[in-house]
Formats: structure tokens, sequence, C-alpha cells
């Protein structure tokens, strides 16, 4: 038995250093990035060409489309993810933005834009690595594989390893240098897409988990380079109280009930306590920048969390269903406000608190 | 003194064991085991601060540089701790120190700072380093009355005149010291060691660093299909 608790203490003692370890190198990320020790520089980020929201059937003799008016809608994946791609969850969730951007006769329409990697200042997936890719790579493999224990530690590291990275974002010491790099990424996936700086159309910016975190952080270099405020809207957002808030035309944090991820944050961070009203989160809630909105008995992830399918509220609709109604909301009402160089916030009274 | 032996000796010097204090004290090597902690935790403080030198691009050789002039910068303030500490002990106690022994005694109280590195943690490294420095004051209190059997109240005011004056020469002294080495590591190594993250702007700085956001790349590759849910 004490043999058995030996080997256990020695475990827990290994996790905790490789742990402590995994978080003390997690800024070097950015930091050998900004420094230029890393070989790739996000020049050119790689991100999913445009994917208008198709209008309808086009008059013969029509003129050819124009540039796209917006919104621009970024949809940023949380710390689950090791690349560009979306998970089956999340592409329903896009899908459904991009259809409801659309409106009932088809005409109208966004750009939705994805395929970013928010969890690294260079942008470059964890695969596609130069000393750890092949390590990663191994990892992506596994996830994979049938569910299993195995493929839930893979999960697990994953999970902590983008973790250590949305912290980072939040330190006010590496903080700017890694939004840098996530601000560069955005911006130059927006104007792949047919965004034109200065045109005022709205940029909607959709954080999942701790891609809210990214988008808040971006916020602080997209203003001036957009021309307008982006608008945010953190889903679940594991989010501190950031420089970023002042950039922002508003931010919407929709948090499940159940979600214990996003309360973690409102936790530890003191700057995000109610105590500290001149933090950056709570002048932001006090001058209405920041509206937080209640989705009643939602998880952060999976069944029961905000994009299941299957799991209805009171009133019949999926949570997947109302999750996108309440950003199609956002969206919409970032689209009617039409553009607004001026970057004046829209004024939004805050309800409640997670 | 063996490996292990001394690791064990500096983990009781960090848990405030009197008894530990004494045997590297009363050791043939203790002078040299003070040292030793003073010059790594130095080393680990300049490994903490090293985040600055990537703001300013300096890397390969020059970080490693960098990281040793650092070090040597943090045994100058060292110096200033223990010759005050000598002065300190003939002032208020009667205790008559020689710089040897007042070297071993800020040696021991600077044990907890070997642990400096920790301040590279992200939104944790800024609490643990004021809590380490407030460490570093109770092991030198409790360094002072193991060694020369001070009473509470005595280590206690010589350990806070200390850290007084320190930070008295610190704000005097020390700052034209400081612009000269700022100077000067700036023209030899091209960066300003003596920066440090709570005196910058960062923003202004990445925006000030050159055009960040720039013209659109050529189209990217297909968006990869959706993958199987991770619930």
């Amino acid at each position: 038995m004490s043999d058995l608790l030996a080997v256990a203490g020695a475990l827990v003692t290994v996790l905790v250093i490789g742990l402590l370890l995994s978080l003390l190198v997690a800024p070097f990320d950015s930091l050998s990035w900004w420094a230029g020790w890393v070989r790739q520089r996000p020049e050119e980020p790689e991100a999913a060409p445009a994917r208008a929201a198709a209008p309808g059937p086009a008059a013969p003799g029509a003129p050819a489309p124009a540039t796209p008016a917006g919104p621009f809608v970024v949809f940023l994946s949380g710390v689950g993810t090791m690349g560009r791609q979306i998970d089956a969850w999340e592409q329903r969730l896009t899908d459904r933005l991009e259809a409801g951007m659309r409106g009932p006769d088809g005409a109208g329409g966004g750009v939705m834009v994805t395929g970013l990697f928010p969890f690294s200042a260079s942008a470059l997936p964890l695969s596609e690595r130069r000393r750890t890719g092949a390590f990663w790579g191994r990892l992506e493999r596994l996830r994979d594989e049938p569910p299993g224990r195995l493929t839930a530690l893979a999960d697990q590291l994953v999970n902590w390893r983008n973790l250590t990275q949305v912290l980072v974002s939040m330190d006010p010491r590496y903080g700017p240098i890694y939004d840098a790099g996530g601000a560069r990424s955005l911006y130059a996936a927006l104007l792949n897409h047919g965004f034109v700086p200065g045109s005022g159309a709205p940029v909607v910016l959709i954080g999942y988990s701790g891609g809210a975190q990214v988008c808040l952080g971006a916020a602080t270099y997209l203003k001036p380079a957009l021309g307008a405020p982006p608008t945010v809207i953190s889903l679940g957002g594991a989010v501190g109280s950031v420089r970023g808030l002042e950039s922002v035309d508003r931010m919407v944090h929709l948090y499940g009930s159940d979600d214990l991820e996003q309360k973690l944050p409102a936790i530890f961070l003191p700057s995000r306590w109610r105590l500290a009203r001149r933090s950056f989160w709570n002048r932001a809630l006090a001058d209405g920048r920041l509206r937080l909105v209640l989705l009643p008995g939602m998880a952060h992830t999976g069944p029961g969390g905000y994009l299941d399918p299957d799991r209805s509220g009171p009133d019949g609709r999926s949570f997947l269903e109302v999750t996108a109604a309440e950003m199609l909301a956002v969206i919409r009402s970032s689209a009617a406000a039409g553009p607004d160089p001026s970057g004046r916030a829209a004024a939004v009274s805050p309800s409640g608190a997670p | 003194m063996a490996p292990g032996e001394v690791l064990g000796l500096i983990g009781g010097v960090i848990r405030l064991d009197p008894e530990a204090m004494r045997a590297i004290a009363q050791s043939p090597d203790g002078l040299r085991l003070a040292v030793g902690i003073l010059l790594l935790s130095s080393l680990s403080d300049a490994i903490g601060n090293s985040p600055i030198l990537f703001l300013s691009g300096v890397g390969g050789g020059r970080f490693v540089a960098c990281l040793l002039v650092d070090t040597l910068l943090s045994v100058v303030r060292i110096a200033v701790w223990i010759v005050s500490l000598v002065l300190l002990l003939s002032l208020l106690t009667p205790v008559d120190a020689t710089v040897a022994e007042a070297t071993l005694v800020v040696g021991l109280g600077f044990a907890p700072m070997l642990f400096s590195f920790l301040a590279l943690l992200p939104l944790l490294g800024p609490v643990l380093l004021r809590l380490l420095h407030a460490w570093v004051i109770v092991t030198t209190i409790v360094a002072l009355q193991a060694l020369y059997g001070l009473a509470l109240g005595q280590a206690l005011s010589v350990a806070v005149a200390g850290w007084v004056l320190v930070l008295v020469i610190g704000h005097t002294v020390d700052r034209a010291v400081v612009r000269g080495f700022g100077w000067l590591t700036r023209r030899l190594l091209g960066v300003d060691l003596l920066l440090h993250f709570g005196q910058l702007d960062l923003v202004h700085e990445v925006v000030a660093a050159g055009p960040l956001l720039g013209p659109p790349g050529p189209p990217g590759p297909p968006a990869p299909g959706p993958t199987e849910p991770r619930p």
C-alpha cells in the first residue's frame, strides 16, 4: 500500500513539475517570435479562403458582385484546437451564422472567416512546428482514435498547452506581444477576405473559450488598423481584464449557468473582482461597452454545452439554436449600425453578471 | 560537502531552520556556499527578467552576454547589501561582523531568490517575486538570530534598516550607477539591461517597432474540413 502511495506521489510530483515547466516556457513562444528567433514570422498567415455567404441567384446580365460590405465575422476556436481546423460542433455554429446572415430571401449576407490558429503569436499550428511538430502530430493522430484514456489525456495536454498561451495573453508583461501576433493574423485574414481598411464595414470577432481572450487582446491593434473598433462576442470566454476592452465597439460575453471554465478568471483575477472599480473590465461594464448575457443551463463544451444541437431549453430551442440566435442578434445590430469610422461605442446596457 | 547535503541545507535555510544555517556557517565550505547562492540567485533573477531581452530583439551570443552582465549588476547590488549589513550591525548591535561574515548572512538570506526565475510564470510570476523578496527579509532575520544570537527586535531592526538603506541607495546613488551601466550596456550590447516591464508601455513599443499589420498575403490553402467533435 505504501509503495502504491509512493508511486502515486512520484507521479503527482512529476505531473506538477511538468505543468510548472510548461507554464514557465509558455511566454517564450511569443517572445521568440517577436525577437525573430523562430524562422517563420506570420507575414502571411494562412486562413481559409473567403467564404462569403452565398447570395441568391443573380439575374442574367447583373454586374459582378462588388467588394463585400460585411459584416466580416471571424471565428476563433477554443483551447481544444491544434491547428486551423474547427471541429464539427463549431462547424455547425459557423454554418448557422452564415445562413443567418443571409436573411430569409437569401440576399445580403456577410463574410465568415475561420481557419486561424489562435494560440500562438506566429499562428503556426502545433503539428507544423520545427522542433515539437512531430510530438504534436503524433498527439493529433492519437486524438483521432476511438475515445479512451489516452485520447482523453491527449485532449487535456492540448487544452493545457493552449491555456498557457491564454494566460500569456492576459499577462500585462507578455500580452501586448502575444496580442500583436494575434492581431496580425486576424488583420491579414480579413484583408484576404476582402475587407477594406477604413471602409467602416462592421467586423465581429467571435472567440470561443480561450479564443475570446485572443480576440480581445488583438482589438488594441485592430481598432486603428481597421479604421473602426471591432465588436467582440465571447462564447464562454476565459477572458481577463485587458487593455483591449478599451478598443472594442462593444463586447458581449455569453455565459452558461453551468459553465465553470468561464468563471475561473472572475475568481482568480483580482482585476475581474467588483472591488477593482477602475479595472478595464469594470469600466467597460459601467459604461455599457461590456454586456453579460446568461444562457441558462448551458455548460462550456460537449453534451449540454453551448453548441449542443440535441439538448433543448424551456422554449424548445436547442442550445445551439439559442447560442447562434444570440450571436446573430449582435452581428445584425453591428451591421445595422453601419459604418462608424468615428469609433464611437454603441450604447448597450449591462445585464446581470456571471 | 556532497551535492545532496548542500541541497538539504539550502532547503533548510529556505524553511527557516536555524540548525541548517548554523551548519553552513560552521562548515569550512560555508562562505563558498553563500557566495554560490548569491551568484546563482543573481543568475536566476536575470533569467526571470530576461523577457525584456526578447523585446529588444537580442539573440544568440549577445543574449548570453546580457544574462551574464545582468547577473553582475545584481552582484553589485548585493555588495551594497553586504556593506550596509556590516555598518548596521556595528551601529545597532554589539556584533562586530567582518565582510566575510556579512556575506555569509546575506548569502543565507538570499537563498529564496534561487527561485526568482519563477517570475517568468504568466500572471503568477510578479506575485511570487514579491513573496520571495519578503521571504528574503524573513530569512535574513532568522539568519541574524541563528548566527549571532540577536534578539528578534535587534535582528528585525537590522534587516529592515538594511532593506530601507538599500532602497534609499537604490533611488539615489544606485540610479546614477544604473544610468552609467544602462548607457554602457546600450552601447556595448544594444539593450538597456536595467529596463523593467513596469517602465514600458509595451503596446507603444510594439507599434513603434514597425508596421505590425502589413498588406494581405496570397490566399492560404483550402480550409480543412471539420474534425470529429471534442466534447
